[in-house]
């Protein structure tokens, strides 16, 4: 398990992290989120050994986390490969760091070729592939070693929405099988999609913690969706309710469930005939934007 | 260790097998099979006769031409004309026209395009000269020993307090150790400060250092550079090999400023301390360059912070090349470790600094590296938080602090 308490990050006089508290387990994954300078890159870095911290304490199964006691792959925001090199070249060299054997990493090597379906590329220059396939490499230098802790900041990147899909299907994978995962990112449904425990960070403070669910429980607010052949603008004008057009729906904030039926009874009784609708819990972008600015 | 070798492995066989090591390995495979070839082609063009003519115009003395061949196989006379002479040298066929003049006392004239042969005017006056003496012999009488008296020369004999031969040697060992010192880090010094900051520019130094301790990387990759540099280096000898086969290689043609150079009889202790400094040396200015690397993400920013190194090189390599290594300078650079492995080195060759000197600026030297590894290690690792161009002292001084 990673327990991360009271962490904390000073850069003379501005406060980077700010006691920051959380822990992960083995399968569970955790997402750090953020605006750019909120503190993520930074606590990532701290978890890496890479930055000092000012203070508090990182550990992996209940002993300060360093090198030698956990395998961590890590995928850093920008690409971090040896432009210059062939990508077969560079993964052997990155297995080997970790303690792989030359069998062994040459086995891992092309699985993980075959399984991004790019083995074609084993040979060619690192700097000859497309920004999508540098991040189909970054991802195998991450986890070609097989880690316990995997550090996935902003996997997403660069990638289209296939390759997006394919590596989503991966994290799975590895949660799968066990791995604790921290995740960073931008892509807030992509995020939504794997988190359980969330820290929403804003200069260097966590403003929301914890489990997702609990989280969004937490909040009253609930979107009341209704499809877009329901002639509701009319009736919500009159009746001075706020509402938005999202796309071909039109939606409408509620405090609350009982709000929403509410709002969908005075429908009714207007004799508004309304086909579908959907009452749901906010986004976690929603819950982001809302508190994180 | 095996992590030290996994880092030094890959940036070896990366830059061995980059273009820019494949270029200046057949560069130097060219230039030493050029030298080779070209000083072949002269040896033979050395074996070719000059030809010199001899205009008689003396009635009293008068050269025998086959005392004058017999004399160089390099250098040929004929008697000509004074006008067939002339249209001979126009032409190119003769070097140098000896015209001989005088009645009583000989006197020779020399015609040329650009100055005389000399070799061939000392053997024509040699010549004239004993066929004047013998005659002033004979009409004043001289008998042979009492001219052979007169002729002696003063005997002259050299002393010196140093054994020459030894201050030559020395000197050849400094300056053959102090050029290849400058070449080698004049050329791999930038490969080490670009390796640097292209690792942190690209950003795999934040995957790099997660594996391996910042110190290896540093250490692994400036002593991958020596080695490539080095390897490189093996495409003069491979030229020389080249010139073997072809019957070209003479390394008897190999001189050091005109003379013969013996380096096996060159004392042990100097082989010692040459390596001992040419190593230390290299890893203190590679430190400096890596240091100069990972202040910069950018080739200009990096020429600029890499400027100051540069010159620091060039002092003390140019005060020894010209011998400014005594009096005030030589004292005092004999103590900073940058310029001790050239200064010091060849104060010691040249018996001018001691034992003590040499133990001070070996530790000085040591003491150095490890602190501006470790400066440079510092500034490597906090580099991960500090991407701008380029580092201002007040960056250096925040990344110096973590």
């Amino acid at each position: 398990m990673l327990s991360i308490q009271q962490l904390s990050k000073q850069f003379e006089s501005q406060m980077a992290v700010n006691q920051l508290s959380f822990e992960v387990g083995k399968g569970q994954v955790f997402g750090l989120l953020g605006r750019n300078g909120a503190g993520k890159s930074t606590t990532i870095k701290m978890i890496l050994g890479l930055v000092k911290p000012s203070g508090g304490e990182i550990t992996w199964n209940g002993v300060p986390i360093e090198q030698a006691n956990v395998r961590i792959g890590y995928l850093p925001e920008e690409r971090g490969l040896y432009t210059k090199s062939k990508v077969g070249d560079m993964l052997t060299y990155f297995g080997k760091l970790e303690g792989m054997g030359t069998k062994e990493v040459g086995t891992a090597i092309d699985y993980w070729l075959n399984r991004l379906e790019i083995p074609e590329y084993k040979t060619k220059l690192v700097a000859d592939l497309s920004k999508g396939n540098q991040q189909k490499i970054q991802l195998i230098a991450t986890l070609l070693h097989d880690p316990e802790l995997v550090i996935l900041d902003e996997p997403f990147s660069g990638l289209d929405p296939v390759n997006s899909q394919v590596f989503a299907i991966i994290i799975e994978e590895e949660i799968a099988k066990g791995k604790t995962v921290i995740m960073s990112s931008h892509r807030m449904d992509m995020v939504e999609a794997f988190v359980e425990e969330v820290t929403l960070l804003k200069q260097g403070n966590a403003m929301v913690s914890g489990s997702l669910q609990a989280i969004k429980d937490s909040y009253q607010t609930r979107n009341l969706i209704l499809g877009a052949s329901a002639p509701v603008t009319e009736h919500f004008k009159q009746q001075g309710i706020d509402f938005s057009i999202d796309k071909q729906n039109v939606l409408v904030k509620v405090a609350d469930d009982s709000v929403g039926l509410n709002v969908l009874n005075g429908l009714a009784k207007a004799g508004i005939r309304v086909p579908e609708f959907k009452l749901l819990q906010p986004t976690l972008e929603e819950i982001f934007i809302e508190r994180v600015g | 260790m095996r992590k030290f070798g996994l880092v030094f492995w890959f940036h070896f066989k990366e830059s061995i097998t980059g273009k820019k090591a494949l270029i200046s390995g057949l560069v130097l495979f060219v230039i030493s099979l050029g030298f080779f070839g070209a000083t072949h082609w002269f040896s033979q063009q050395e074996g070719e006769q000059y030809l010199m003519a001899v205009v008689q115009d003396s009635g009293a003395f008068v050269v025998d031409l086959n005392t004058l061949n017999s004399v160089s196989p390099d250098i040929g006379f004929e008697a000509l004309g004074l006008e067939e002479a002339r249209q001979s040298l126009e032409s190119g066929e003769v070097d140098t026209v000896f015209v001989i003049e005088g009645e009583e006392i000989p006197t020779l004239k020399t015609l040329s395009e650009r100055g005389s042969h000399s070799t061939a005017e000392f053997i024509v006056t040699q010549e004239l000269s004993h066929q004047y003496l013998a005659r002033v012999m004979e009409q004043e009488d001289i008998s042979p020993e009492l001219l052979q008296s007169l002729l002696s020369p003063v005997a002259v004999t050299h002393e010196t307090f140093e054994n020459m031969e030894e201050f030559f040697l020395n000197f050849a060992i400094s300056w053959v150790v102090g050029m290849a010192l400058y070449m080698v880090v004049a050329t791999s010094g930038t490969m080490i400060g670009t390796s640097v900051m292209n690792e942190k520019a690209s950003r795999v130094m934040e995957v790099m250092i997660s594996k391996v301790r910042p110190t290896t990387i540093m250490y692994a990759k400036i002593l991958s550079n020596l080695a490539s540099v080095m390897v490189t280096s093996l495409m003069l000898y491979v030229g020389y090999l080249a010139a073997s086969v072809l019957g070209w290689a003479d390394m008897e043609q190999l001189a050091f400023f005109g003379g013969a150079v013996d380096f096996a009889s060159v004392d042990p202790m100097i082989w010692v301390l040459a390596v001992a400094y040419f190593i230390l040396g290299y890893l203190v200015y590679g430190m400096f360059f890596a240091m100069a690397g990972a202040l910069c993400t950018k080739v200009e920013d990096y020429q600029s912070v890499a400027a100051p190194i540069t010159i620091s090189l060039m002092i003390p390599f140019f005060a020894m090349m010209w011998g400014l290594t005594d009096g005030i300078f030589g004292s005092i650079a004999t103590y900073i470790p940058l310029f001790s492995p050239f200064i010091t080195f060849s104060r010691f060759a040249d018996g001018t600094a001691g034992y003590t000197e040499v133990g001070i600026t070996l530790v000085l030297l040591l003491i150095s590296i490890l602190l501006i590894g470790k400066l440079a290690t510092k500034i490597y690792t906090g580099g991960v938080m500090h991407y701008s161009e380029k580092a201002s002292f007040k960056d250096i001084r925040k990344l110096l602090k973590g």
